[in-house]
C-alpha cells in the first residue's frame, strides 16, 4: 500500500459536545500506516473518538479526514472498515449471509461480494461455522464475524473498538496475529481498549485518552519518560502529617511539601499535599515508607487528573489510580 | 485468502441492494404488523356476520325503525304519495342502499378512520425504528452509501409490505362485504391506495425521528388523524391531516354512484384534483424531508 505521505486519518482540534457535555476536548491524532492502541477509561471519549473516526458523528469543532476526504462523507467509508464494540446483529441470518449481504452494501457485484465474503471468513477463521444463525453464536463467534465484515472493502483503515473482548486465549492469539498481519499489510489500524496491558502485546504506539482529551500519545517507553519529567500533586491523608512530611522533605523526588489549611478541632493537620518531581519513582518510594515507617494512610490521591490516569494506565491499572 | 487488487464498488449498486435487503428485512417485523392482522382478522369477522345474516341493504330495518307512512294514519291515503316523493324519503332510499351502508361503516369509519393508519404505521415505523431499537442501523451507516439514500432505500423496501397489508386488507373486507363491497372496491382502491403512500412516508418519518416511533404515531394517528377528521367539526385544522384528503377523494367516488356523503355539510371538501396532489405532494414533500434530516441526523446512543 502507498504511503504518499498523506496521514490516514487526521483530527484537527476536535470538540465535541453533547449538549452541555463534552465528549471530546480539542483532540489533535495524526494517523499512518501501523497499529495505534487507544486507552482510556469509561466515559474517557474512546467511543466519541472511534465514532468521529468513522463518520457516525460530526464534530462540533474541528475537522477529521480519512485520507483527506471528510469521515462524515460517504465516500471516506469506503477506505474504513469499522467493528463497532456493540453486539446488535441481525440475529436471524446465518453468518455467511451477513457478511455477504454487507460485502453487497460496500457495492460489489454478487460474484465478487460472495469470493470476498469467503476470503474474509476464512482469513477470521470462520469459514467452517458460518452457515449457523447468528443468534446462536458464541461471543467470540460473534467478535470474529464483526472483523470479517471490517475487512470485506479491503479497507486503509481498520477502526477496532474493543475487538479481544469476548475471544478465548486462542483465538485472542490468532486475532493479534491476524492485525500485525494486516499491520504488516500497510494498513492503518486503530485499535481501542480499556486494558493497556492488552494493547502493548499488539503495538507499542498508544494514545492514551481521559475526560476527552488526548493525555500522551507516543511508545509506551515515550510516555514514561514524558511523564517523569511532569511534576505530579498529591494530597495524602494520614494520622500524623508533621511526620510524615518530616520523612519526604529528604527525598530526591519530591520538590515541595505543603501542609493542608485546614486544622482540625485538635490542632493538628488532616493531610498534606506533596508535590513529586517523577511521579512513578516516587509512588513506588513511598509505598515502601509506608511500610517501613508503619504510617497509617487514609487516602492517596493525584490533584493532576491527566497524569493521574496516564500514570494508572502505566502502572498497570485502567486509569484508575 | 487474500483480497487483492481493488475491485470496482459501485454505490448504485449498493443501494439497489439496500432496497431488497430492506424489503426482506421487513418481512420479520412482527408485533406492530401481528396486531395489524389481528384487527383485521376482528373486522373481517364482524364484517362476514354482517353480510350473512342481516346484509347490507337496510331499507327495511329503517322504514320499521322511522316509520315515515305513520301520518297517513291521521292525513289519510292521499298523504302517501306525498312522502313517497319527499325529500326525507329519497335521502332513506338513499342512505339505505347497500353500498351505501357498506360505505359509510366499513369503509368511512372503520377503514378509513381506524385500520388505515394502523396498518400504514405497522410498517412504516419499523422501517427505521427496529434498526435504530436493534442497534443493527450501524451496520448501514458505516457502509459507503449517502446516509440520505439509505433513507429513501429503507422507505422503498417498506412500501410494498404497507401497501399490501392496507390495500389487500382493504381487499379482503370488501370481498367479505359480498356484492356492495366488491363495488366499494373498484370505487375506494385508488383513493386508499394514495393515502397509503402519504401515511407510509410520514410514518416512515417518524420511525427515523424518534425514540418510541409506535407511540408516537400512535398518538398521532389516533388523536390528529382520526379525530381530527372525524369529527364533524369545522375549521381548516383538519386539512393538515392526510386523512382528510383520502378522504376527499373516497368521497368523490362515492358520489359518482349516488352514495351520500358527508360533503354538503361542515366537512367542506377539496377537488379529486387537488385532493391526487396534495397527497402524492406530501408524499414527495415528508420524503425528502426525511432524507434531508436523516441526512444530517447523527447516531448517538442508538449505537
Amino acid at each position: 500500500m502507498k504511503d504518499d505521505g498523506q496521514p490516514v486519518l487526521l483530527f484537527e482540534q476536535v470538540s465535541k459536545w453533547y449538549g452541555p457535555v463534552i465528549g471530546l476536548n480539542q483532540v489533535t491524532l495524526e494517523l499512518r500506516r501501523g497499529i495505534t492502541g487507544l486507552v482510556g477509561a469509561n466515559g474517557s471519549g474512546k467511543s466519541t473518538l472511534l465514532r468521529l473516526a468513522t463518520g457516525q458523528l460530526k464534530p462540533t469543532l474541528g475537522r477529521v479526514t480519512v485520507r483527506g476526504v471528510d469521515a462524515w462523507e460517504w465516500r471516506a467509508k469506503a477506505l474504513v472498515g469499522y467493528c463497532p464494540d456493540n453486539d446488535a446483529f441481525y440475529e436471524d441470518m446465518p453468518g455467511r449471509e451477513f457478511v455477504a449481504a454487507m460485502a453487497r452494501l460496500c457495492g460489489f457485484e454478487k460474484a465478487e461480494a460472495l469470493r470476498r465474503t469467503e476470503a474474509v471468513l476464512e482469513r477470521v477463521g470462520m469459514a467452517d461455522r458460518a452457515d449457523r444463525k447468528i443468534g446462536g453464536y458464541s461471543k467470540g463467534m460473534r467478535q470474529r464475524i464483526k472483523l470479517a465484515q471490517a475487512l470485506l472493502n479491503d479497507p486503509q483503515m481498520l477502526v477496532l473498538d474493543e475487538p479481544l473482548s469476548g475471544i478465548d486465549p486462542i483465538g485472542r492469539q490468532e486475532m493479534l496475529e491476524l492485525f500485525r498481519g494486516l499491520a504488516a499489510e500497510g494498513k492503518c489500524l486503530l485499535v481501542s481498549s480499556h486494558e493497556l496491558e492488552e494493547l502493548e502485546k499488539l503495538t507499542d504506539h498508544v494514545a492514551i485518552l481521559t475526560r476527552g482529551r488526548i493525555a500522551a500519545v507516543g511508545t509506551v517507553t515515550q510516555i514514561r519518560d514524558m511523564l517523569d519529567d511532569q511534576p505530579l500533586s498529591v494530597r495524602i491523608d494520614v494520622h500524623d502529617p508533621r511526620r510524615l512530611a518530616t520523612l519526604l522533605v529528604n527525598r530526591l523526588e519530591v520538590v515541595g511539601v505543603e501542609l493542608e489549611p485546614k486544622v482540625l478541632a485538635n490542632g493538628t493537620h488532616e493531610s498534606l499535599i506533596v508535590r513529586a518531581r517523577n511521579p512513578r519513582r516516587f509512588f513506588e518510594d513511598f509505598g515502601k515508607l509506608v511500610v517501613s515507617e508503619e504510617l497509617d494512610v487514609a487516602r492517596l490521591e493525584p490533584l493532576d487528573d491527566t497524569a493521574h490516569a496516564v500514570l494508572g494506565y502505566l502502572l498497570g491499572g485502567s486509569g484508575k489510580t | 485468502m487474500m483480497l487483492e487488487a481493488p475491485a470496482a464498488q459501485s454505490p448504485l449498486r449498493a443501494w439497489l441492494f439496500l432496497v431488497v435487503f430492506s424489503f426482506r428485512r421487513q418481512a420479520r417485523v412482527k408485533q406492530m404488523v401481528g396486531i395489524a392482522i389481528g384487527l383485521l382478522m376482528i373486522c373481517l369477522l364482524l364484517v362476514i356476520t354482517f353480510t350473512a345474516s342481516a346484509g347490507w341493504n337496510r331499507y327495511e330495518w329503517r322504514m320499521n325503525r322511522s316509520k315515515p307512512y305513520t301520518v297517513e294514519h291521521v292525513a289519510g291515503g292521499m298523504a302517501h304519495a306525498a312522502i313517497d316523493q319527499s325529500e326525507y324519503m329519497d335521502r332513506i332510499r338513499q342512505e339505505t342502499k347497500p353500498l351505501a351502508v357498506f360505505s359509510k361503516w366499513v369503509v368511512f369509519l372503520l377503514f378509513l378512520g381506524f385500520l388505515m393508519p394502523l396498518f400504514s404505521l405497522s410498517f412504516g415505523t419499523a422501517a427505521m425504528g427496529q434498526e435504530r431499537e436493534g442497534r443493527s442501523i450501524v451496520w448501514l451507516l458505516t457502509r459507503p452509501l449517502p446516509r440520505s439514500s439509505i433513507y429513501l432505500a429503507k422507505l422503498l423496501g417498506l412500501l410494498p409490505w404497507s401497501l399490501a397489508l392496507t390495500v389487500g386488507g382493504f381487499g379482503i373486507l370488501c370481498l367479505a362485504g359480498g356484492e356492495p363491497g366488491q363495488k366499494a372496491f373498484v370505487l375506494y382502491a385508488p383513493g386508499i391506495f394514495a393515502g397509503t403512500l402519504a401515511f407510509s412516508a410520514l410514518f416512515h418519518l417518524i420511525g427515523a425521528m424518534f425514540q418510541k416511533p409506535g407511540i408516537v404515531a400512535l398518538l398521532y394517528a389516533f388523536f390528529f388523524e382520526t379525530m381530527l377528521s372525524e369529527l364533524p367539526i369545522p375549521g381548516t385544522l383538519k386539512r393538515l391531516s392526510i386523512n382528510y384528503y383520502t378522504r376527499c377523494l373516497l368521497y368523490s367516488s362515492a358520489e359518482t354512484e349516488g352514495v351520500p356523503t358527508e360533503t354538503s355539510s361542515l366537512f367542506v371538501p377539496v377537488s379529486p384534483t387537488t385532493a391526487w396532489v396534495v397527497l402524492i405532494g406530501t408524499t414527495v414533500a415528508i420524503t425528502g424531508i426525511g432524507m434531508w434530516l436523516f441526512g444530517r441526523m447523527e447516531a448517538k446512543e442508538e449505537m
